[in-house]
This record gives structure tokens, sequence and C-alpha cells, in this order.
């Protein structure tokens, strides 16, 4: 008894041991994340995290006095907090330890987090975004909070604090009205990046200050940094994804839900819409003027929508579309019964360029020629013409390379060649539907990007050229015998090697013998091809060509045996002549006798 | 390059070294094996370099490239062989843009000589140390020209061709191997040779023989 009695008092222990790292689930064990914070705060035993999925939760939380509790949404970019009371704030913690929050994008509401008389306070990788009239963190004197690596864009306030105990270190605070107050307190802030805010009142050590920190698309949620952004690598600690100095931001540090995937922080989990991709957009006309236009078209979205916003770009391809050169900055709305628009007053700068110099032109193997030229200063590419008649009849943008390899050319054709050197901007463009009707407002994905070269092209050098065949040393021929081949069935046949041998041999060496060879590669071919088509000739070739065959082995094989052929054929031949004359004479004398 | 002037000076040299060795030639009585004996076939295998007998070689391929060939023979009667050897050269090189009056492309150029020659070996004797041999015979090259633009030349030149060369019995070094080597394999004698040897293959004046130095080694059975 005594050692199942210690058995269940382990096993027991185990339990509360293990329970104590249990996690809950929302949706799935509670509806709510404030039924599983009231779950957690009347018993422990359920464990100290609460995972929250992806999704869009409107509430009003409270959690007041609870110990080691853990928030964590499942990402950032998706898990989306709004205040169900926009009188109240989305989340208040007070009398509470030990509580962290993480991973979370709060919207809606007039406050985001309020926190009174707390201690052990982490709220990390968040995103606050709660317009002009939302304050995003508010905390008293007697809170002890360490505020890390969240982005705050768009808020009234995005943290008021009560006291220096409230520590604020790799965030980023983008076009708020007040990034942290009030100005009085100026302790534990540091590493954070500031831009664009109106005021920013402290910013404390270590800052990044006045550089758009380059969201991947603030517009449409997306607070990923692109790669140069002046945000990256300048916190304090260390990215648990690449191991290098800690990121600034939501996406940054040891807290983060991003796992290296650039995943756009949409609102489409808030179902507020389901606008579908623009499509068929494409560039209808470009002026290449004093200042450049581009038109542009694409297929009317049927769905309830706002209008259309147009984005530009030059020289970025891909989101975000910060096009700023033209008469109106990108996005350009653009009404919903409309499919088209020319974006006009494009000022891509203009640089007078020499024409390049073509050095060479030469052939490099069959049909192909070798062209270079000398680079020109500020160009950005070259353009490569060619042409029989005009080398204007062919173009290449060869891109910002100095020679060129113009390949399926024809041999011995001479061809007009002409390189200008161009200075060009390349315009990316992408269009998508909005509705402004619903909150927030919902925007399409992008469609595919068009993209558009323009800009200034120098004058041209003019050269010429003519492909060849390379011709090998030393000249030999091609050795082929077309109708015998066809016979035979196949080039190596020792008979057609044969017929080969006894035209280089004996046919080659005589004029005779290279005129027939002349008109037999004149006129064999066609044969060959006739014998091919026609497969039960190749039995009837075969037996005239052996004579030839026999004589060519006779020649080269047993040559001795020629004389012994010739005398005997000769001796063949005047027996022969010889029995005719005699039965001639046989008969005459036999006819003399008759009449006589 | 003059193919045959480089031929009959290197002929020259081996003539000398020929003659200068005759006293080697004399057998070792002590080691005399059973005429009965004496092999009848005989395997070589050789690697050389081929010394083109083209004027122009040196402009469009880079250098003299190496020759292997394998070669059989059978011994009418003991000095006096009839074989057929087999060997493959392959280089390459550029060629002529003959509109552009330029050099340049890719060539691969592959010679393939056989061989069938009659051959006079200077052997007295089963054990003879040093065995000078002199031959030649008939030959024909064939040819494989491709360019880089896809190209084929293909053909043969026929020729005729002249060796010379010595051989030096390897048994007398180590005498248990050879021992080994015939009671087991069937193999008499076994030799490194070093020849000389000299091709014309000339049709329409292109000569694609050359001249070859091989070092090689071969097996009697």
């Amino acid at each position: 008894m005594t050692y199942v009695g210690s058995f269940f008092a382990s096993a027991t222990l185990m339990m509360t041991f293990v329970s104590h790292c249990w996690a809950v689930s929302v949706p799935g064990d509670y509806d709510t994340i404030q039924a599983a914070i009231t779950a957690l705060e009347d018993d422990s035993m359920l464990g100290d995290t609460i995972n929250v999925a992806r999704g869009a939760y409107s509430e009003n939380l409270v959690l007041s006095g609870a110990v080691t509790i853990v928030i964590v949404g499942e990402e950032t970019a998706a898990t989306f907090l709004d205040a169900g009371d926009e009188s109240k704030a989305i989340l208040s913690i007070s009398n509470a330890s030990n509580v962290t929050v993480r991973n979370f994008t709060f919207r809606t509401g007039s406050r985001g987090i309020v926190l009174t008389n707390s201690s052990g306070i982490i709220i990390a990788s968040n995103i606050f975004r709660l317009g002009n009239n939302g304050n995003a963190i508010s905390s008293d004197a007697l809170t002890d909070v360490n505020i890390i690596n969240n982005t705050f864009y768009d808020n009234n306030r995005a943290v008021d604090r009560g006291g220096e105990t409230t520590e604020i270190t790799n965030n980023i605070f983008d076009s708020n009205n007040v990034a942290v107050s009030p100005d009085t307190l100026t302790e534990t802030v540091s590493y954070n990046c500031f831009s664009d805010n109106s005021d920013a009142r402290v910013t404390g050590t270590q800052a990044v200050t006045n550089n758009a920190p380059l969201f991947v698309n603030s517009h449409l949620g997306d607070f990923h940094l692109k790669e140069k952004s002046p945000c990256i690598d300048v916190g304090n600690g260390m990215d648990i994804i690449d191991r290098t100095i800690a990121d600034t931001g939501a996406y940054g540090g040891s807290y983060t839900s991003f796992k290296g995937q650039n995943v756009a922080a949409r609102d489409d989990s808030a179902n507020v819409g389901t606008l579908s991709k623009v499509q068929n957009v494409a560039v209808i006309d470009a002026s290449n003027e004093d200042t450049f236009s581009i038109s542009v078209t694409w297929s009317a979205n049927n769905a309830s929508l706002s209008g259309y916003k147009l984005y530009y770009d030059s020289d970025q391809s891909g989101p975000p579309y910060e096009g700023k050169d033209a008469s109106v900055e990108s996005p350009i709305d653009v009404d919903s019964d409309v499919t088209s628009y020319t974006i006009s007053g494009l000022t891509s700068p203009s640089i007078p360029l020499a024409a390049p110099i073509i050095s060479n032109v030469t052939p490099s193997k069959s049909q192909t020629l070798d062209i270079s030229w000398g680079s020109v200063a500020s160009a950005t590419g070259y353009r490569l013409y060619y042409g029989v008649d005009d080398h204007k009849e062919n173009q290449i943008d060869v891109g910002a390379v100095t020679n060129y390899s113009l390949s399926g050319l024809t041999n011995g054709v001479t061809y007009d060649i002409a390189v200008s050197a161009l200075y060009q901007a390349t315009y990316y463009l992408s269009v998508t539907a909005y509705d402004d009707t619903v909150t927030p407002n919902h925007e399409s994905d992008y469609s595919d990007e068009k993209s558009l070269d323009m800009g200034d092209e120098s004058a041209l050098s003019k050269d010429e050229g003519t492909p060849e065949a390379i011709v090998p040393f030393p000249l030999l021929p091609d050795e082929g015998c077309f109708i015998a081949t066809a016979a035979f069935g196949y080039y190596d046949a020792p008979q057609v090697q044969l017929l080969r041998n006894f035209r280089d041999r004996y046919l080659l060496s005589h004029s005779p013998g290279r005129w027939f060879v002349k008109q037999y590669y004149t006129y064999g071919p066609k044969a060959a091809r006739y014998i091919e088509r026609h497969p039960e000739w190749k039995s009837a070739v075969r037996v005239v060509l052996l004579p030839l065959i026999a004589m060519a082995w006779v020649l080269f094989n047993a040559l001795w045996l020629a004389p012994v052929v010739v005398v005997s054929g000769g001796i063949m031949f005047g027996a022969l002549y010889l029995r005719r004359k005699k039965r001639k004479s046989a008969v005459i004398s036999h006819a003399r006798e008759i009449f006589s | 390059m003059s193919g045959f002037s480089g031929t009959y000076v290197s002929c020259k040299v081996m003539l000398v070294a020929l003659l200068s060795s005759i006293c080697l030639l004399l057998p070792v009585a002590s080691l005399a094996k059973d005429e009965s004996m004496a092999p009848h076939w005989s395997f070589e295998f050789k690697v050389g370099q081929f010394e083109s007998a083209l004027d122009k070689w040196d402009t469009y391929y880079d250098g003299n490239p190496s020759l292997l060939k394998v070669g059989w023979s059978y011994k009418i009667f003991r000095p006096l062989d009839i074989g057929l050897s087999l060997g493959r050269i392959t280089t390459s090189g550029v060629g002529n843009f003959p509109i552009q009056k330029s050099v340049g492309g890719d060539v691969r150029f592959t010679l393939v000589p056989v061989n069938i020659s009659l051959f006079y070996r200077f052997v007295f004797h089963e054990n003879q140390l040093l065995v000078p041999y002199i031959g030649g015979g008939w030959t024909r090259i064939y040819y494989r020209q491709e360019t880089e633009g896809g190209d084929k030349f293909e053909g043969s030149h026929d020729g005729h061709h002249v060796k010379l060369g010595i051989q030096i019995l390897l048994d007398s070094f180590d005498k248990r191997s050879a021992r080994n080597l015939q009671q087991k394999v069937g193999i008499e004698n076994t030799y490194l040779f070093l020849e000389a040897q000299s091709i014309e293959a000339k049709e329409s004046g292109i000569d694609l023989g050359g001249d070859s130095i091989f070092l090689g080694l071969l097996l009697e059975y």
C-alpha cells in the first residue's frame, strides 16, 4: 500500500508539473480570449499560456491580479485585436505580475493596452495601428513594463508612460502624432527607430531617427522591413531568425512570430471583402518625349468597389511601388468606372550620351558574329541593331555589357550592325481594386506586374560583318557517297567505303574522273533521296553497283588479280572470237558445198 | 615542319645506336631457352608523341598531340613479323574564316592511323637482351574534323609507313616473374621498346602523316 500510495503521489505531482507546462487555445479550448484569461486566473492548474489562433478578435480584455500568463498570437501579421467597445481599452492589465503579450496586431480602439500597478510585464512583437485617435500603450508610474520590438504606426500616442520603470527598446515609431511621452522621462529608451512622427518627444539613446523604416507595404499593413531598411541590425540583442544583431520592429528580436517568410499583413482575415485581383493590366502606349508618360489599361473588376489604385515605381520591382516622379504620386486613385489611365509627367533624368564605338565585328563560329564596343559613361545598357538591308530590321537590348555574340545568322551574308547606348529607367506597374465603404478598407491583391523601360538613347555606331562557317585545317573533304549510302543503308558500310576510296584514288586523279564526280555530286543526292523514298529499288541499285564494287575491291585489295582478270578476259574474248570465226568459216564452207 | 627530313635524321640516329649496340646482341649462353618454345604472336601497347607533317599545324593546333597505339603481330618465322596496329590522335584547335581571312572558332581533329606492317627483328637467340627491328608497310589514316558550328568532315587517306626501334628483354632483369608469366599466362617474352615511326599519307597535296616516337611494352606468346 505504501508503494501504491507513493506512486499516486508521484503521478499527481508529475501531472501538476505537466499541467503547468500546458497551454490553452483560442478558439478551441475557449471561444474568446477573455474566457481563457478568466479560466487561467481561476485555475492555475490549466497552465500559463494562451495561444490565440490567426483571426480577428473584438474584445475588451481585462487581466487583473494574475500571475504568470503569456498571451501569444499565432502570427503578428494575422492575429488582430479590436476593441469590442471602442471607449474601453483592448487590453487592461492591473495588479498583475509576469504577464507577456506578444504577436498581435492592435487595430481599432481608442486605447490599446492600459497598464496599472503591475510588474514583470512584457509587450513584445506587436503592431499597434489604432489611427489618429488611438493611444497604443499607457502605463502608470507603478508599473514595471518592458516594451520591446513593437511597431507603432499611425497612432495618436504610441507610448505614454508614468515612470522610468517602463523600458522601451527595439521598437519602430512611424507616422504617430506622439511617439514616446512624457518628455521629462528620458532614461530607459534605447535602440528605437523613429520616422515621420509629428512629435517624437523622446528618442533616447542609440536611436535611428528621420529615416523611413522601409516597410514592405504599410498601406496594406505589411510591416516587414525591406532589405535596405535602416532599422535592420540596429537593435539591442539578437534576432532569433538569423542570429544577427536584432532588427527593430515587430519582426525582429527574440519574440517574433516571423518564420522567415515575407507574409503580407493584409486585413483579409477580417473578412471585410473579397475583391479579386485586377486582370489584364497592359501598357498600351508610352511617350518618350521631354517628359515621359505611360498609358495603362486593365480589365474591369465586376465586384462592388470604390475604385482602383494604380501603383508605379522606377527601378524597384514589387511592392510597395513608391513612385514619386510623375505628376501624381503612387498609388494613383482611379474611379471605379474607369479602366485606363495615363501616368504623365514622369521625369526620368536625361543625360546626353556619346555613341559607343564598335571595336570588333568578327565571326566566332558558324552563323555567329562576336561584336564588341567601348563603354559609354552613364549608360545603363546598350541596344544592338542588325539587318541585311538595314540595321533597323532587328534590335536587341543586350543590357550593361560591351560585347555580344549574335547568333542565328546566315553564313556568307553581310549584316549591317549598329550599337547605341541607353540611359533608361525601368518602370514597374500594378493595379489593385479597393473598397473604402468598409472599415477597415479592403484592397485586392496586386495585379501581375508590368514593366517598361523608358529613357534616352545615344546616336548609333555602325559597322558590318559576315558570319562564316568554320573551315578546319587542313581543308579535307567530307567523303560521302550518296547513292551507295542510300542503297546499303549506312554511311560506313564497307561497300560504301570501298567506293569512296575508289572515287578518291582513281576518279579524282584525272579530269574525266573529276567531271564524273562533279556530275555525281550534282545529281547523286536526288537519286539518293529517291532511293530512300522507294526502298524497293535498293536491291536493284546494289546489283548495279556490284561490278563496280568488285572492281574497286580488286584494285584496292588484290591488285595482282587485275592483270590476271585482264589476261583471262582477253583470253576468253579471244577464244570466243576464234570460236565464232571458226563457226562462221564452217557455215561458209557448208554453204559453198551446198551451192557448188 | 618537314616530316621526312626529320624522319631521316631520326633514322640515322637510330641506326648509329643500333650498330653500336650490336655487341649487346650476343646471346647469353647460360640463359638459353629451347628454340622450339619460340613464340608466334605478340601484342604491343605504346604511347608516344605525334609531330604532324603539315606545315601550318602549329598555327591551328596546340603543339604535338599524344598518340596511343595497340598492335598485334604474327611471326611468319622467328625474325619476321606481320602486324596490324591501330592508333588514335585527338587534338583541339582553331579553324579559318576564309572571308574575313581570320583564324577562330573551335575545331576538334581526330586521326586514327591503321598500319599493316612487315618488320624484321634482329633476334638471333631467345634470350637476346637487345633486339633491333626495322619495318614498314601500308597505312590508312581515318580523319574526323568537327567544328564548333556542328560541321563534320570525315574521310581517310592512304599511305605508307616505316619504323625502326629497339626492344629490351625484361625477362633478364626479373627471371622469377618471367618464369611465372610463362608458366601461368603463357607469355614467353616481355620487352620494353623504343620506336621511331614515320607515316606518309598524302592525297590531294595534304599529308596527314607525320613522325612519332613511342615507348611501349611488347608481350610475346
